[in-house]
């Protein structure tokens, strides 16, 4: 068995993809500006020397940017770039948090429903059907309720109840597919079992598509949290997020347009960036595009 | 082929059934609309009590259901409580009828841009023309709504007077004659329908693109081309269908956003739509009238989703289904 190197294709494909993405510029640099955004955000609240919720006095109320206070202050006070590190932290992690949770219970679903097919399959389509068409509002408010307050957690378990249908159906459709390659006989015709099945041969297979489908939704499920805020269900003040803050300033367009401009040029930016990575992994990784 | 229908409507009406009784049991856990009118010293008890016994809520949760269900069944559709006790069936016709004007003028303009464009930058893949295609389409997706609405509405309408801030019409035009009333409108309609626009305009474009790009790389094309097929031809009679085929779906799926209206455009606009509707209803928990625009909502989602496995299966000569 040892002679026959098959770690030579796995390495050759994520090769091959690594080239061609590297080939799209602007994913490249979307990809880097990510990186540098999520670790400002991790690591620049300590190099400032304000904290997120210090007000300052009422006199200091809604400066314009300055060279003390790079991004003005606003209405209480506080440093409006402070806020908007934290507020970064908090957004780029309910976004990778409910992604990656919308993604567990979707591959969980998916893989069962498309591999096993049949009866257990329509069970669980129906029931995702079900969750599809169950609407957003009065699920949103109910488990406001139920759960008040408004962790990070809370949150992101929130978008991802939302959002795994989409990802749970994308999965099945790939194990359908999947499912009928020759290497999925091989491995039932040496007695391997059906989990080993989807866990070890399957599943890294879907992995391209999988990861194409996280980024693109990460960038949606920030402007998801953004909107949240504004329905009033999502991340409550004082903690910041870019969404609670973009919200809470647009009363002051006029007379503080940094306050607005800060977290909604962070967000356009951020969510821009993961859209043209994902696009760009979406070109590279498909191999139907092979030119 | 009618085996087919007639078993996925049997099973879309079990569906709406089972939608309709949980959001049924959702909103009956937020609390007691009849709640609010207690506290209004100006009702007198025993009407609180002959409305609670009117719309069934002295009975326990599943017989209140039964009752609820009947009665929407034969189109009674309740009262708003929130809004001064008007029949919710009068309050939906008004706002849907706003929120079709401009949910299908902005996919006209989403979809009839969008798609032409994602085919176009699949043709010319990598070309400058992909590269800012690409970026606007990007664009639009990148931002949230309410916030998009909003800098729009600042820029067109405080900054530079151009456009009006919200609203349907001028007020004091309700009477005027038919066509000076449209002109008048035609500027309440263009921020709105842009925003709701050029969200999906990026998907429409995207999809378009991804569909067509899938198709180029077949070998039946190849062959098509091989046998000394104009390129035109090729592309148009063979490349075109079949990339079309799951954008077409896709239309289908996108009846019901037409109808349940976009909740933070309208309410950024002040469009007096079935978005807002909805959220003001739920907001205020105004039950029977949040039931109702759910229901309509589930509804229309339920038969999207039929046309669109219909379409595909009528398109797609190779789907077979038994």
């Amino acid at each position: 068995m040892s002679g026959i190197n098959t770690s030579q294709k796995v390495e050759s494909y994520w090769h091959l993809v690594s080239k061609r993405l590297v080939r799209d510029k602007i994913a490249l640099f979307s990809m880097l500006l990510i990186f540098i955004v999520t670790i400002v955000c991790i690591i620049g609240p300590y190099f400032s020397p304000y904290k997120s919720n210090q007000m300052g006095s009422p006199a200091n109320v809604l400066q314009p940017p300055s060279a003390k206070h790079w991004l003005g202050m606003d209405e209480l006070g506080r440093d409006t770039l402070t806020r908007l590190l934290y507020g970064g932290r908090i957004s780029l992690l309910i976004g990778f948090l409910s992604v990656f949770s919308a993604i567990i219970i979707g591959v969980i679903i998916g893989a069962y429903a498309g591999y096993y097919g049949g009866f257990i399959d329509i069970v669980l389509m129906r029931f995702t059907d079900i969750m599809y068409s169950i609407p957003v509002l009065p699920l949103l408010v109910v488990l406001s309720a139920i759960f008040p307050g408004a962790g990070v957690l809370k949150i992101a378990l929130v978008i991802a109840t939302f959002g795994w249908m989409t990802s749970a159906r994308m999965i099945r459709g790939l194990f359908l597919s999947l499912r009928e390659e020759l290497y999925t006989e091989a491995a039932r015709a040496i007695g391997a079992s059906s989990a080993r099945i989807i866990w070890k041969h399957l599943l890294p297979n879907s992995l391209a598509p999988i990861i194409v489908f996280a980024t693109l939704r990460i960038g949606g499920n920030i402007i998801y949290e953004a909107t949240l805020s504004y329905l009033g269900f999502g991340i409550m003040p004082p903690t910041p997020s870019w969404g609670n803050m973009l919200q809470n300033a647009q009363y002051a367009i006029l007379i503080a347009p940094w306050l607005v401009w800060a977290p909604g040029i962070a967000i356009f930016v951020t969510v821009l960036a993961f859209n043209f990575l994902g696009d760009g992994l979406r070109d590279a990784m498909d191999p139907r595009l092979y030119r | 082929m009618k085996t087919y229908v007639i078993r996925r409507i049997l099973q879309m009406i079990l569906l709406f059934i089972g939608i309709s009784a949980i959001v049924f049991l959702i909103l009956n856990v937020i609390g007691d609309p009849f709640a609010q009118l207690a506290a209004n010293s100006q009702i007198k008890p025993e009407d609180i009590i002959r409305l609670r016994h009117q719309w069934g809520f002295d009975l326990p949760v599943y017989l209140r259901f039964f009752k609820w269900f009947w009665a929407t069944i034969r189109g009674n559709w309740g009262i708003s409580i929130f809004g001064g006790g008007r029949p919710t069936t009068e309050l939906i016709g008004n706002a849907i009828g706003w929120t079709l004007k401009f949910s299908i003028l902005a996919f006209l303009l989403s979809a009839g841009i969008g798609i032409p464009i994602g085919i176009y930058s699949a043709l010319h893949q990598y070309t400058i023309f992909d590269n800012i295609f690409t970026f606007f389409s990007f664009f639009g997706m990148s931002m949230p709504t309410f916030w998009f609405g909003f800098m729009l509405m600042i820029i067109f309408g405080l900054k530079l007077h151009l456009l009006p801030l919200g609203g349907v019409m001028t007020p004091g035009m309700e009477t005027t004659p038919f066509f000076l009333r449209i002109l008048d409108q035609i500027k309440y309609f263009v921020l709105p329908v842009v925003v709701l626009s050029f969200y999906s305009m990026g998907s429409w474009t995207r999809y378009a693109r991804t569909s067509m790009l899938e198709v180029l790389h077949q070998d039946y094309l190849r062959t098509a081309r091989a046998k000394g097929l104009p390129e035109r031809v090729v592309i148009i009679k063979h490349a075109l269908r079949n990339a079309l085929i799951p954008i077409v779906t896709l239309l289908g799926i996108s009846l019901p956003d037409l109808i349940s209206g976009a909740m933070i455009t309208e309410t950024v606009f002040a469009i007096p739509g079935m978005g807002r509707l909805t959220l003001d209803a739920m907001m205020n928990n105004d039950y029977m009238l949040a039931m109702a625009c759910l229901l309509l909502d589930s509804l229309f989602l339920i038969i999207g989703n039929f046309i669109a496995d219909l379409m595909y299966a009528v398109i797609d000569p190779r789907i077979k289904y038994g």
